[in-house]
């Protein structure tokens, strides 16, 4: 094994290689494992916006339901919501339909509708270690065969 | 050009290479062994987010398809940490790897927690031969292979290749920060909310992540100083004697993420020292140390 040196594929390997992970970075191409590399790269403020949801029971009772930490790949809750409030009427119905229906086996009942609700944060207004509560506000019901906005 | 082609075909010593295999492959099993992959499994297809080559599969892979990765990825990883089948054991591994982080990535986030181990095994994959020449196991009925292997551009270009896409990872992480956000990325509060937004988003208050959070200068610093060693990772690869403050560096920025934060990113970290540091002088200083220690007396033996 010695003195063989480097095979000759190496050479134009280690170019398209290291010219693809470049070229990845700069233009902001996810072709994962190659990657952009945006780890916390946008400005924050002390105003955070996020989601949460809430499911209604046959009998009106309204439970909450932490998408974003269940199983099954319905972590992606707070991604897909940036998704949602620009999609289509039939991708909100989508995935309005995946989350009601998804109680039965996360939550243990059958939903009436599922409510989402924005939640606005002001990080800098404290009390004690924790940012004052969020302002709650209901910006979408999935019900069965259709989504309401801002309420219903 | 050439200053990079040399740098990157020059000599090495097939132990630095074969130390490559055996640390990038370890933790990739372990990495494969630990983690809850079958989190995502099952996934209904509507959440499904595939990226990249995920975009081939219809859904998410069930929960069997899951384990069976799983299984295999850690089998084939830790016969190629071996150095046995090299040939196969490697890319099984790295492809069963891609498949289970490329689920992670698929539910609307890119996840880049062991994308850097990853992307340092690519290297290896086109040189087996080479990353089992020394420190591997003999598979059985194999034959010792004649000459002990020595320096060669052979066992070189692998290793230093990892090297220039770790730097180059640290350096984009850095660069994109000051490209999206601007200086204000450290000169603004921005670390401050990141912190108080953490810290509110778990079930108890991270003192450490509040101790800089009420802190606007310690932010302001840490900020500056993260952007600084992301930025200049590179010169690591040039002047070696720096390896001695940014490997060290980067490795306290995971590690101080991690108790501020709760991200684990200890994947990254340790990818960095199995790639930069030069195992072979460690074996030799501890080899040396050791031979070096007094060896205890033995009770003479009564003769008769």
């Amino acid at each position: 094994m010695s003195d063989v040196g480097a095979p000759r594929f190496a050479r134009p390997f280690v170019a398209v290689y290291l010219v693809a992970f470049v070229i990845c970075a700069l233009t902001t191409i996810e072709a994962w494992p190659l990657t952009a590399w945006r780890l916390f790269s946008h400005l924050r403020t002390e105003n955070q916006l996020s989601w949460s949801a809430t499911a209604i029971d046959r009998q009106g009772g309204e439970h909450p339901y932490p998408l974003g930490a269940l199983p099954q790949g319905y972590r992606g809750f707070g991604f897909l919501m940036s998704e949602f409030t620009t999609g289509s009427p039939e991708r909100q119905r989508e995935l309005c339909d995946t989350w009601r229906e998804g109680t039965g086996e996360l939550l243990g009942f059958e939903s009436r509708a599922v409510r989402i609700y924005e939640l606005r944060t002001n990080l800098a207004q404290r009390d004690g270690d924790r940012a004052e509560p969020a302002e709650r506000e209901l910006r979408y019901t999935c019900r069965a065969g259709g989504v309401d906005a801002a309420g219903g | 050009m050439r200053r990079a082609a040399s740098f990157i075909f020059a000599a090495e010593d097939a132990r630095r290479l074969a130390a490559l295999r055996i640390g990038l492959c370890t933790l990739l099993a372990w990495r494969l062994a630990t983690r809850d992959f079958a989190f995502v499994a099952d996934q209904p297809a509507a959440l499904f987010q595939p990226v990249s080559f995920m975009k081939l599969l219809p859904q998410m892979p069930s929960h069997d398809v899951t384990v069976a990765l799983q299984v295999a990825g850690v089998a084939a990883a830790l016969l190629a940490a071996a150095g046995l089948w090299t040939r196969a054991s490697l890319p099984v591994a790295f492809a069963c790897a891609l498949v289970l982080n490329g689920m992670l990535n698929s539910t609307g986030k890119i996840v880049h927690n062991d994308v850097l181990l990853l992307l340092c095994i690519v290297p290896l994959l086109p040189a087996p031969r080479a990353a089992s020449a020394a420190w591997s196991v003999r598979p059985p009925g194999a034959r010792r292979a004649a000459g002990a292997p020595a320096r060669d551009e052979a066992f070189g270009w692998p290793v230093r290749t990892a090297m220039i896409v770790v730097a180059l990872a640290y350096f984009f992480v850095g660069f994109q920060k000051l490209r999206f956000s601007g200086v204000e990325w450290a000169t603004s509060d921005n670390l401050r909310w990141v912190l108080y937004a953490s810290s509110d988003s778990h079930a108890h208050p991270n003192s450490i992540a509040l101790f800089v959070a009420d802190r606007a200068w310690l932010a302001h610093l840490l900020a500056a100083g993260t952007i600084f060693i992301e930025l200049c990772f590179p010169l690591a690869l040039v002047l070696p004697r720096l390896r001695w403050v940014f490997v060290p560096g980067v490795v306290s920025l995971h590690a101080g993420i991690w108790l501020a934060m709760g991200l684990d990113y200890s994947a990254q970290a340790l990818t960095v020292i199995i790639v930069f540091v030069n195992w072979p002088v460690v074996v030799e200083f501890v080899r040396r140390r050791l031979a070096a220690m007094p060896r205890p007396l033995r009770p003479e033996r009564a003769g008769g």
